[in-house]
């Protein structure tokens, strides 16, 4: 009993090593999409980068209801749900989903903090829009 | 009448031992009622309460910093769940979670050699003289964002060295097992609190490892050193990874990983952790007295060898895990700016290190036989009064520590109890502004502050003290200007 004690607490360690591992990995891949978002200029931004922008312009100009960005109640949760929706309609593979979920939340961030007006401009958002969307950062 | 022989007397000397630290933890703990929040707690508890707990604890994470537990513990301090009246519980919270961790580290290694009353009086001595030594006590106490992070990670980290060393030497199968689980337990919490454990975890256990596997001490635990050290590691790569790191402060990790950087962050930690180490081991000798105090008092002897060689062990151990830990602070690989703006902090931790690493090279170097034997003479304290003459000594020294001075300072020129009524006043403000739907109001600056019990960042006509007025927006929900032409008390405007 003791021994099987061990083995599974080994496991559990091994378990949660492993899964460190994947997540440093994806972490990594967030860094550098970051970097690449932080430091983009129109001609050098990758394909999977712009896809996340256009996906949040979506979501924040036309299919998320007004109402709750008026009435603040614009919430984390709300938002992953309806990122969610978006690409469980359109991807497949689960890992990816993943991948992109983390993803989703770099881009909130770095929409709340760098180069708000850059991107702004990029996507032809309005600025109302996008303070909207600095309600999920600290404001 | 009746009078005490000398072995009873001599079991009351600890008593007599805690009576100044006791008294200076009771004030601290009268203080602790009067602590109040800095807009960083308010800001903090904005976020919890608009995003909820959860949520605002995966926000930092991929926004800020990979401190997880941290992050989700704010989301519980009083501010969030109560109001600002009930503050005060997270400064006694932490106060006596601190305590509870010197008596279970004291009760695991002095195991059944002393009663667990003599354990409570010690965890007073050693707790209080920590908090009078600590060259940032506010953080240890006062501040509910900076205390999670190290006051409750000191506590924890008591209680997870505490259950290493009795895990270490049970000789119970199951109890191993409950010990093994409430380390794992323990490394998960911590872990996310403080990366200077963090880091100090990582070389502890991997160090105890290949002690145990090159010098083949407790052989059998291999597997349980092997299982939490995989456990702290994997943590550690949750906390490094976070995807937050670095973000707020906009650091490129990246930039500076190069041999000559490296070589020079070093050095320059390597001389602050001297500077610090020197301001309170040199300038105050108390540190030392304590530990030979209690040992003595326990024991009733003390080996030439332990005088001699515990102190520059203990030193030298610290001196190579603070200039390690520091390391991540001074080149760019950290989450916070906290090296650079608030160094004491992190000495702060190295103090903890420091006392816990020399009590026990005490208890280790005790044990060990010296080839040189005049090492290993002992000294047996035959007479009663040299005891009662150090304690004195002891006592008196005590009211040198620079945090004792300021505590006692605060509370003769009655500035605990005027800064407290005067930010009672402006919540007071704040709220009769709310219920009157007033759309803004002018606050003014308190300028009475205490020297010690909020020496964080609060309102001032700065631009950083500007800065935090936003803390109080989010949480109050009310427009707030800052009056700068005229200091103390409030007044409002529509």
């Amino acid at each position: 009993m003791i021994k099987i004690s061990r083995i599974i607490l080994l496991t559990f360690a091994i378990g949660l090593f492993l899964l460190s591992i994947m997540h440093g990995l994806s972490a990594l891949k967030i860094r550098k999409a970051i970097k690449q978002i932080n430091n983009y200029e129109d001609s050098n931004i990758s394909d999977s980068d712009s896809l996340m922008i256009q996906k949040i312009a979506f979501i924040i100009e036309g299919k998320y209801p007004k109402e709750s960005l008026e009435n603040k109640s614009f919430r984390y949760a709300d938002f992953k749900k309806a990122m969610l929706f978006e690409w469980q309609a359109n991807m497949t593979s689960f890992f990816f989903n993943r991948i992109e979920l983390k993803k989703e939340k770099v881009i909130m961030t770095f929409i709340g903090y760098y180069n708000k007006e850059k991107i702004r401009k990029k996507l032809s958002l309005s600025v109302d829009s996008v303070n909207q969307c600095t309600i999920i950062n600290f404001e | 009448m009746n009078f005490m022989n000398k072995t009873d007397f001599f079991k009351k000397l600890p008593y007599l031992m805690a009576i100044i630290p006791f008294l200076y933890l009771c004030l601290l703990i009268i203080s602790g009622f009067y602590s109040q929040p800095i807009p960083e707690d308010f800001g903090i508890a904005s976020l919890s309460i608009k995003a909820g707990v959860l949520n605002a604890a995966i926000h930092r994470y991929y926004s800020f910093d990979g401190r997880y537990t941290t992050n989700f513990l704010h989301g519980l301090t009083p501010l969030v769940w109560g109001s600002v009246q009930y503050y005060f519980f997270a400064s006694w919270f932490f106060i006596l979670s601190f305590i509870s961790g010197w008596y279970y580290f004291l009760k695991s290694i002095y195991k059944n050699e002393i009663s667990k009353r003599k354990v409570l009086i010690f965890s007073i001595i050693f707790s209080g003289t920590f908090y009078a030594a600590t060259p940032h006590i506010t953080v240890w106490m006062y501040q509910a964002a900076g205390t999670i992070v190290y006051g409750l990670s000191g506590a924890v980290f008591l209680w997870l060295t505490g259950g290493i060393i009795r895990l270490l030497n049970t000789d119970s199968q199951k109890k191993q097992i409950l010990l093994l689980i409430q380390s794992i337990i323990l490394i998960i919490f911590i872990i996310g609190l403080n990366e200077l454990i963090m880091v100090f975890l990582n070389l502890a256990l991997g160090c105890l490892l290949v002690f145990q596997i090159i010098f083949k001490y407790y052989r059998s635990r291999i597997i349980d050193v092997l299982i939490l050290l995989i456990v702290c590691i994997s943590c550690s790569i949750f906390v490094i990874t976070a995807p937050g790191i670095g973000q707020d402060v906009g650091m490129d990790f990246n930039a500076t990983f190069n041999f000559l950087n490296i070589i020079s962050a070093l050095k320059k930690s390597a001389t602050y952790s001297i500077i610090y180490l020197s301001n309170w081991i040199i300038i105050t000798p108390i540190t030392f007295f304590i530990f030979y105090l209690v040992h003595v008092l326990i024991f009733r002897t003390l080996s030439l060898k332990t005088l001699i060689f515990a102190p520059i062990i203990a030193i030298f151990f610290t001196f190579i895990i603070l200039t390690v830990c520091n390391l991540t602070y001074v080149i760019p690989f950290n989450e916070t700016v906290t090296f650079e703006n608030f160094p004491y902090r992190t000495f702060s931790t190295g103090l903890l290190f420091y006392m816990i690493l020399h009590i026990l090279a005490i208890l280790i170097i005790e044990r060990i036989e010296f080839k040189i034997k005049w090492l290993n003479h002992k000294i047996y304290i035959k007479k009663t009064k040299y005891l009662i003459l150090s304690i004195i000594v002891f006592s008196i020294f005590f009211f040198s520590f620079d945090n004792v001075k300021l505590t006692i300072n605060d509370w003769r020129y009655g500035s605990v109890v005027s800064f407290s009524k005067d930010m009672d006043e402006r919540y007071r403000k704040i709220e009769a502004a709310k219920k009157n739907h007033q759309k803004s109001l002018i606050i003014k600056v308190i300028n009475n502050r205490r020297s010690y019990v909020t020496d964080g960042v609060d309102l001032n006509c700065t631009e950083d003290g500007k800065a935090w007025l936003r803390a109080y927006q989010n949480y109050f929900n009310i427009n707030i200007i800052l009056d700068c032409d005229q200091v103390s008390d409030s007044t409002t405007i529509n």
